[in-house]
């Protein structure tokens, strides 16, 4: 039953971006992230400028990180999509207070049988990075922005059992409580400019039983290139669509 | 007359106010690559080399230069001796083809050396310098890449292992 649910919640997902087509999640390049927690070579502190749609204006964040780090995986049978995505997280220091806020998203865990989330400050922002290993490394694939994760409160644990292909292999994982919804951002840094390139595509966090993750790679971003030390997998990011504010 | 002055200052302390806020926190951006160098104690050779050499006035222009910076202990890897002689003014020639071959025209960032694997960059020296990127290491010629993208205002930075040496002209 609960599956069938599910089915339709995917469904659902899938109609909803057809109908609403600006914002399409057919461009989102990624389904599933695995997130793992990282200790870099040389922590990054710096500022940028950011606006979501919960700034009314750009506003500086004070960044500090990586803190996390962010694999495309594959997951409830879908394939990890190619060019694979990368990002890296890295801590807002100086978070805008925000009002608790009620929205509407439908994400590909949850699907349609539960669709309301309670949002409140943002806590890390998001940056595409690309994986270094050997020769020129894999493009940023198309559609993926920069993003705001927003901290969720009371979520409800969804307990759930997910496959997921992740960095650790083939397995299943326990998904708990959404934990952050991330929410894509303009930013400017120096003289860069990254755009929102679909405002409605999103990722609901979900908090997954901790799991040993250690290896050392070495990432590029924003910020140049940095040796990261994995430590543990914490969470799983999860493709949603945003559909509403219900707090305006 | 008196309402559109006002709105032009207004505008512009808005664009000067915006101008401001790109470049905060950053901490380097709003110094030349000569300045950032200065302020690091990890460059104190290469500045010494680059005030020897003549270059600051250069290094300090609009550019947009790429430099690559040996730290101290890329330069504590040559033999001994060879910064004191490289110094001394009858081989300022020699230390000027060394440093310029440090040089690349134009602002390239990290993510964009790292699409020339397995290419060659070509140096103010008039050099080229090769990029590889293996095992999660980038690196021109024999140099590891340790820091990169220390944006300066005109220009960027790259921290490198090891002093790069152009091929002696035959």
């Amino acid at each position: 039953m609960n599956s069938c649910m599910r089915f339709f919640g995917v469904l659902a997902l899938m109609l909803a971006c057809v109908l609403n087509s600006s914002t399409s999640l057919g461009h989102s390049p990624v389904d599933f992230l695995e997130v793992i927690r990282v200790k870099p070579a040389q922590v990054i502190e710096h500022g940028v400028e950011t606006r979501s749609r919960y700034d009314s204006m750009k506003k500086e964040s004070s960044l500090e990180g990586p803190a996390y780090f962010s694999r495309g995986v594959g997951a409830m049978k879908r394939a990890v999509k190619s060019p694979r995505a990368y990002m890296n997280w890295f801590v807002i220091k100086n978070p805008t207070q925000l009002p608790k806020r009620q929205v509407d998203v439908l994400d590909m865990v949850r699907g349609g049988t539960s669709k309301q989330l309670q949002i409140g400050n943002a806590e890390f922002l998001i940056s595409p990075s690309q994986l270094l290993t050997s020769g020129a490394p894999d493009e940023i694939p198309d559609g993926l922005d920069i993003y705001k994760a927003y901290k969720i409160h009371d979520g409800k644990s969804v307990d759930l059992k997910l496959d997921i292909e992740s960095s650790l292999g083939s397995g299943k994982v326990s998904v708990g409580r959404p934990a952050y919804l991330c929410m894509p951002a303009e930013e400017w840094h120096h003289d860069e400019t990254f755009a929102v390139t679909h405002p409605n595509d999103c990722f609901v966090v979900y908090e997954i039983d901790e799991q040993s993750a250690v290896s050392t790679f070495n990432t590029i971003d924003q910020f140049g290139i940095n040796e990261l030390k994995g430590a543990s997998l914490r969470w799983i990011c999860v493709r949603a669509a945003f559909l509403r504010d219900k707090s305006k | 007359m008196k309402k559109a002055f006002l709105a032009l200052a207004a505008g512009i302390m808005v664009l000067a106010a915006g101008t401001q806020s790109a470049t905060a926190g950053c901490g380097t951006c709003d110094k030349t690559i000569v300045e950032n160098a200065v302020a690091s104690k990890d460059f104190a050779t290469l500045v010494a080399a680059v005030k020897a050499a003549g270059l600051v006035e250069t290094l300090s222009g609009d550019g947009p230069f790429t430099v690559f910076a040996p730290t101290e202990a890329a330069f504590a890897k040559l033999p001994k001796g060879t910064v004191a002689d490289l110094v001394k003014p009858e081989n300022k020639d020699k230390l000027v083809a060394i440093l310029t071959y440090h040089v690349v025209p134009g602002k390239v960032m990290a993510k964009d050396v790292v699409k020339l694997d397995g290419k060659k960059a070509k140096t103010a020296q008039g050099g080229s310098v090769g990029v590889k990127v293996k095992d999660g290491t980038v690196s021109i010629n024999k140099a590891k890449v340790v820091k990169a993208d220390i944006a300066c205002k005109n220009g960027v930075i790259h921290v490198i292992d090891t002093v790069l040496l152009p091929k002696s002209k035959k």
